[in-house]
């Protein structure tokens, strides 16, 4: 990971970039005797692949467009195209499909909640702080090149949308505990690249951060909380477990941050994003209300389901339910403190804040669509904040009924459900959509290959000559008659044939 | 002139050792009176002396394809004992063979027609006899008829031939029917003659040709072949399929490259058509093949073909090419016989299945069986591989490429039978021939023909530049 | 001179490990294997990096066929000797494990063909060019019929006649080209490089001598042979056929092809090119079905050598320098993973991965090796398979940009087949044919080592080896482009 962010050029961010990608295999199968924790490791792999080849090529076209892969060079000789130039779209739609595979969004996501299966500090660190943050940082990094195709920019916003959306409605109707952190992880990408496709590269680069405490915080929580339960991730056989008190309190910390407790560092971020949506598109502004409030809601059941309440679990799980040791409980607790108070580091000019992220990086990035000086005016700020803060208590309290007052549990798995609630619960059968329309052709197009063309056809081909020489040997061999009559015959027509010729 | 009175005088003194009862020593007397037969050759080089006013001319042609002939001959002397042992005639089995290399001779120094007809027959009739020599085995005596009243209506369109050339050019000499057809201003062509007997002459050349071609084996004038070769004792077959080979080539290559290239154009053709129907029934029939002596008589065929190739080309590379191409094929043959011998007298017969486990217990014999192989076939580094190169190179000079593409198919056609008994040697251990004594005559035999063809195949050139 | 030791050095010690008794016969085929390739060191280390060709022979040998025995050692030849010197005693070394009856004419066999090898690419006239072409085909068609499988007679038979055919195709093409010379006729390749026929003519000997490289390599659709063979062959035999001998034909690319026949490449070379990306998806599809490992591996050869033949036939600087790499690369790993195949199945007697599984509970430093040369194989960077396919899909780019994205596919389905390969043998449970399976013993070690230290210098600097073909391949642009 160092190594792709320290690199000055595309190809030693590559080096890094399908360095994780070979980590995270190697971490997600690490109980590797379990065939599914083995699978999902491929699957991780080959998807990441599917986007290191729009990466790649996008590089080979920068090498040839600008003779080099250094940063400085592109970026210095790119300044001079102009905006939308056909050549640059497709080194960034390209260097995107790579962003795609690397940060989980659609269509290469279904990997990350199968990431799972390794080991929760695993995810913590690589799955939702770091790796998949990978492709945020390129874009980032890039921002010149994105800043002059602004088509690709509406592109990412599109898909980072999409998936923020996705994410969120997933995550809402999901039983394991890791799972709607997962789908939360993807939700949250989604934002970042929402941010980017706006054309705000530090807004993202602020969410990265932000969203590197708390989710990494969720994580180890969720990690505590499993290892409390002695293996149990299904959050229906949980409750009453705010017992721990520290991993609750943690718990509760990072959840509070996530859903956009005012003044946690979740807050700060989601906010400022907010602001960026409101000046630049109506649409988005209207859907990251939608997603906000998604957000807060599955959120919030989370931490109801797993915390309050009783307690649904076995005796055996009863019995063992113990704190974790302090080496867990501590990092919690710093990324706890963090959680909270890290979105001082670009506190919005509105609370007195200076900016700091923004300037610290105003040197490398600046923002795509220049609103000048003034932006948004500090009161449509603060009106904006209401709002935001508004949503979050909605969700809260909307949570609170259904799954505290009311006390309902999800439901198991075999009982009826509606249809959004199916639709939702199944991830959208994307995964099916994927085996049916990829995975089974694949399948059956090699099969093909090998059993049809390559067996029956090329070799037979092959294998054919070989039987015609036989064929013709045993038919020529039969005019050796021995019948010394018929060879004087023979003979006489070929001397016969030659006179022929030759009179002609 | 001198191998030719030695290798007489030789045969003489064979035919007169059944009545002064000096048998044992025959075979020795014969060998040295073969090697001071190939020295005295030697000295005639660079001489061309002309004998019997010009019936005869021993130039570096002769001189060359003879020296090839009695090197196979002295080869095939030591490959022969066994065979002439069992029969109580046995002088009169060495008069015969010494009077038909006599005759090989003739067939190749030849400067007159009427020498070629008498050397085909002193060639042929002593090898009517031996094909059927093993008196007591029907097929021998099958051989000997089926060859004898093939071999009459043959050389009856030989003489045919020569009649008629006579009658179209009132002369026997080759050298004059070329200049006849040339005329002195050099133009090829017989416009000149009396229009009558251009068809005359045409007639005679197809006619001879015919003759020839059955000599050789060509398609449509080769099934005499299978049948003959099979039917005949090994070491005649051995014989038959060498030297008879040899002279017959360098006597039809000689006759057509000193008279007839005026009408090249006519019977090129002919030769082309013959040359391409060879190659691909040689081949095709030895691939069903069960026994290497029946698969070796039709892959005999199939290098009448490719050796056909040089005579299609008639450029400056043919001599050379064809020399080096009947050398290497006779030496490669007489080694595949020397092993095929071996394993008959254990097994009892030439089937390739005979020749299972021979790699293990014996690997000196599979060894040079492989060397032969490879030979036949054109592998590198052998001899075969580089004749087969240099005729192809010969006839591509001549731009008959479409002709190269078919023989090089039939090469690795070649290939394939050809592997089938290098093969079986590796297959089979358990079927092991247990360790074969063999007498250091053999041995020598075996060792002096590998080490000709592997030396050729690495030197080309020592034969090649003979004849440049 | 060095050039006629590092070319006859092998041939002579096979000749001598004849007379030689015992058991003793393993190791000094290795010693005379290592000797070999200290030799070709000391030539290394003697190279000044021109475009020229160094260490130059040449002799008179069939004066009337204008033939000489001409040969030297320019950047590409020294790449590839060291290739062959490197990889050989490794070869030797693989087999230690291994039982073989005749073990005498196993090795002599083994060295001949490296004899002939060295001489394939070092030649610089055109028919010992080819008779070096021959000379390494015939020892390893005795070792496939010797040593191999079930079928071998039928099977290897096949590998012969398929491929000499392409090679008389070939010396059609180059006795044409003979002919062709001017005044006394030579087969000089530089002869060859200046005629400068028509265009047409060009465009059949591009095809006569593709053809005949693209049966070596194998390219689509004349790889049939290519399955059979390697599964069906000893390990060691699968080792030289892949890790050496199909190089043959991509340096007869670059060494004869393309200087030849430039305007046949233009005209005909997007045919040529096609049919190698068609390769490239092909065999990775087919490799994904495949039950035997081993033959899982040949097919993902076809693949990848596929990709290289794309790359070099594009005629781009990228395309050829990353065609060079990706040889030394391919033959380094496709070595490693034969041999690791060959290790399962010494142990298990199976290849078939569904009986397999588990094998790293028992064999972790197996399995470790493993993945390294595995993602070797599929191009991870920091190995050696990423940088060549990064220069070679850069030179395909640059003549096609589809074409560069479907055989970019490569990096996808490789990833796909490798790693289910990897998972279904490695990972898992362990079942009762991999119950027992002891680890690594010193030989096999020794084989590996030397294979994952290149994996890795090559793939973190690759530098040396690029400056050493760079002047060569700039000069051979240079002059085609004349």
């Amino acid at each position: 990971m160092l190594l792709l962010v320290l690199g000055s050029n595309y190809l030693v961010m590559f080096v890094g970039w399908e360095g994780v990608g070979l980590c995270s295999y190697l971490l997600i199968g690490f109980w590797f005797k379990n065939k599914e924790f083995n699978n999902a490791a491929r699957k991780a792999f080959v998807m990441n692949r599917i986007g290191d080849l729009g990466f790649l090529l996008g590089i080979i076209l920068i090498f040839i467009t600008f003779g080099s892969i250094n940063y400085a060079d592109v970026f210095s000789h790119a300044k001079s195209f102009s905006s939308n130039n056909p050549t640059l779209v497709l080194i960034t739609c390209l260097l995107f499909v790579g962003a795609m595979g690397k940060s989980a969004q659609i269509p290469l996501y279904t990997w990350l909640p199968d990431a799972m299966a390794g080991p929760t500090p695993v995810s913590a660190l690589i799955h939702a702080a770091t790796m998949v943050t990978a492709g945020i940082y390129m874009i980032a990094r890039s921002n010149v090149l994105y800043t002059l195709a602004p088509v690709t920019l509406s592109f990412i916003a599109i898909i980072g949308g999409a998936t923020a959306l996705l994410g969120a409605a997933i995550a809402m109707t999901q039983n394991d505990i890791k799972k709607v952190l997962a789908y939360s992880t993807v939700s949250q990408l989604g934002y970042m690249f929402l941010a980017l496709g706006l054309g705000s590269y530090t807004t993202a680069l602020f969410h990265l951060t932000t969203h590197a405490f708390f989710k990494a915080l969720l994580f180890l929580s969720a990690g505590s909380v499993i290892h409390a339960m002695g293996g149990e991730q299904d959050i229906r056989k949980m409750g009453e477990l705010n017992k721990l008190k520290a991993t609750s309190l943690c718990f509760l910390m990072g959840t509070l941050s996530i859903a956009g407790m005012p003044f946690f560092a979740g807050f700060i971020s989601k906010d400022e994003l907010f602001s960026v949506a409101y000046e630049h598109s109506q649409v988005f502004f209207g859907l990251l209300i939608l997603i906000f409030a998604m957000t807060g809601f599955y959120m919030f059941r989370l931490y109801f389901l797993v915390f309050n309440g009783s307690f649904r679990g076995t005796e055996h799980q009863k019995s063992h339910l113990h704190e974790s040791p302090k080496t867990m409980i501590i990092p919690m607790a710093i990324l706890a403190i963090l959680s909270v108070v890290g979105g001082f580091i670009n506190f919005p000019e509105v609370f007195g804040g200076n900016h700091g992220l923004s300037n610290f990086l105003a040197n490398v990035i600046k923002p795509a669509f220049y609103t000048g000086e003034a932006g948004l005016s500090h009161l449509t700020e603060l009106f904006l904040m209401l709002i935001s803060t508004l949503i979050f208590i909605i969700a809260l309290v909307a949570a609170y009924v259904i799954y505290v007052k009311k006390s309902v549990i999800p439901v198991s798995d075999e009982k009826e459900m509606s249809l959004i609630y199916r639709l939702s619960s199944n991830k959208f059968y994307v995964d099916e959509i994927y085996q049916t329309i990829i995975i089974v052709p694949l399948n059956w197009c090699s099969n093909m290959f090998y059993h049809f063309i390559e067996n029956s056809f090329i070799d037979n081909i092959v294998n054919a000559t070989g039987r015609a020489m036989v064929f013709g040997s045993n038919k020529i061999r039969l005019a050796q008659t021995g019948s010394i009559g018929f060879y004087i015959f023979a003979m006489v027509i070929g001397i016969i044939m030659m006179l022929l010729f030759n009179l002609i | 002139m001198n191998a030719l009175i030695i290798l007489s005088v030789i045969g003489f003194i064979a035919l007169l050792s059944e009545i002064f009862n000096f048998r044992k020593f025959l075979s020795a007397v014969v060998l040295t009176g073969i090697a001071i037969a190939f020295i005295a050759n030697a000295c005639e080089w660079n001489t061309a002396i002309s004998y019997y006013h010009r019936m005869m001319v021993f130039d570096n042609y002769a001189v060359a394809f003879t020296g090839v002939i009695l090197l196979v001959a002295f080869l095939w002397f030591i490959l022969s004992p066994g065979f002439f042992k069992e029969e109580t005639s046995r002088s009169d089995h060495f008069t015969l063979i010494l009077f038909s290399l006599a005759g090989a001779v003739v067939m190749i120094s030849y400067a007159n027609m009427t020498m070629l007809f008498l050397g085909i027959e002193i060639l042929s009739i002593p090898m009517y006899v031996l094909a059927g020599s093993k008196k007591s085995d029907l097929r021998s005596n099958e051989a000997a008829v089926k060859y004898f009243l093939l071999g009459a209506f043959a050389t009856c369109f030989l003489l045919f031939g020569i009649a008629l050339i006579y009658g179209a050019t009132g002369s026997f000499d080759l050298a004059e029917i070329r200049g006849i057809g040339y005329r002195v201003t050099g133009t090829p062509s017989i416009s000149l003659y009396p229009i009558s007997s251009i068809p005359l002459f045409y007639g005679g050349v197809i006619m001879m040709m015919v003759g020839l071609a059955f000599k050789i084996s060509a398609v449509p004038f080769h099934f005499w072949t299978p049948d003959v070769y099979d039917g005949s004792p090994d070491v005649i077959t051995a014989f038959m399929a060498t030297i008879v080979k040899t002279a017959a080539f360098a006597a039809f290559f000689r006759l057509f490259f000193t008279s007839f290239t005026a009408i090249i154009p006519n019977w090129s053709i002919i030769l082309w058509v013959m040359a391409i129907l060879t190659i691909i029934t040689g081949n095709l029939t030895a691939v069903f093949q069960h026994g290497l002596k029946r698969m070796l008589a039709y892959s005999s065929i199939a290098h009448a073909g490719y050796m056909l190739l040089a005579l299609i080309a008639m450029n400056n590379l043919s001599q050379s090419s064809l020399l080096l191409y009947t050398a290497s094929y006779s030496i490669a043959t007489i080694a595949a016989f020397a092993v095929m011998i071996i394993v008959i007298n254990k097994k009892g017969n030439d089937d390739f299945d005979s020749f299972r486990g021979l790699a293990k217990n014996n690997p000196f014999v599979a060894l040079v069986m492989c060397i032969a192989m490879f030979s036949l076939a054109g592998i590198p580094p052998t001899a075969g591989f580089f004749a087969k190169y240099f005729i192809f190179s010969a006839a591509m000079q001549s731009h008959h490429i479409g002709l190269v593409i078919i023989a090089v198919a039939g090469s690795l056609v070649g290939v394939y039978y050809y592997f089938r008994v290098v093969i079986a040697m590796f297959q089979g251990e358990e079927e092991a021939l247990e360790k074969i004594m063999l007498e250091p005559s053999y041995k020598f035999l075996l060792f002096i023909t590998s080490l000709i063809i592997i030396i050729l195949g690495l030197f080309p050139s020592l034969l090649i530049n003979l004849l440049h | 001179m060095i050039t006629l030791i590092l070319i006859f050095f092998p041939l002579l010690s096979a000749l001598a490990l004849f007379p030689v008794k015992g058991k003793n016969i393993k190791i000094l085929a290795l010693a005379f294997s290592i000797i070999e390739f200290i030799l070709c060191l000391v030539a290394a280390f003697q190279f000044e990096n021109n475009a020229m060709p160094q260490f130059m022979v040449d002799v008179p040998w069939i004066v009337s066929l204008g033939i000489n025995f001409k040969a030297g050692i320019d950047g590409i030849s020294m790449l590839l000797l060291l290739l062959t010197t490197f990889l050989v005693p490794l070869i030797i070394l693989s087999s230690f494990q291994n039982e073989y009856k005749n073990p005498k004419l196993f090795y002599a066999l083994i060295l001949f063909m490296q004899s002939g090898l060295m001489g394939v690419f070092t030649a610089l006239d055109g028919f010992l060019f080819y008779i070096f072409w021959e000379m390494a085909l015939i020892p390893i068609y005795f070792i496939c019929l010797l040593w191999g499988g079930q079928e071998r007679i039928r099977i290897t038979f096949k590998f012969f006649i398929y491929t000499l055919l392409g090679s008389l195709l070939m010396l059609v093409a180059l006795t044409y080209l003979y002919l062709q010379t001017p005044g006394k006729h030579t087969f000089d390749l530089l002869a060859f490089y200046s005629l400068h026929l028509d265009r047409t003519t060009q465009g059949w000997i591009f095809w006569a001598l593709f053809i005949a490289f693209a049966v070596k390599m194998p390219v689509f659709p004349f790889h049939t042979w290519q399955p059979d063979t390697y599964t069906d062959a000893p390990p060691q035999g699968t080792m030289l056929l892949s890790g050496i001998m199909l190089k043959m034909g991509i340096y007869g690319l670059v060494r004869l092809l393309m200087p030849i026949a430039p305007l046949g490449l233009q005209d005909w070379g997007y045919i040529a090119i096609i049919l190698s990306i068609i390769g490239i998806v092909y065999a990775s599809c087919i490799a994904f079905v495949q039950k035997d490992v081993k033959r899982l591996i040949a097919y993902s050869s076809i693949a990848h050598v596929g990709l290289i033949s794309a790359g070099v036939l594009t005629f781009t600087l990228q395309g050829l320098q990353g065609g060079m790499l990706q040889m030394f690369s391919h033959g380094v790993n496709v070595v490693g993973l034969f041999f690791i195949i060959d290790i399962i199945q010494k142990r298990t007697n199976t290849r078939t991965i569904t009986d397999l599984g588990g094998i790293r509970l028992s064999a972790p430093l197996l399995a470790s090796f493993f993945m390294v040369i595995m993602l070797g194989s599929i191009g991870l960077p920091l190995t050696n398979g990423f940088i060549g396919e990064f220069l070679l899909f850069t030179g395909i780019f640059q003549y096609n940009p589809i074409f560069a994205a479907i055989s970019g596919l490569t990096i996808i389905l490789g990833a796909v087949y490798m790693l289910k390969a990897y998972q279904n043998t490695m990972l898992g449970e362990k079942n009762r044919i991999t119950a027992i399976f002891p680890d690594l013993v010193l030989s096999e070690k020794l084989v590996l080592i030397p294979i994952v230290i290149m994996i890795f210098w090559f793939g973190i600097y690759p530098k040396p080896f690029l400056q050493m073909t760079e002047p060569t391949i700039k000069n051979l642009i240079t002059i085609i482009g004349k």
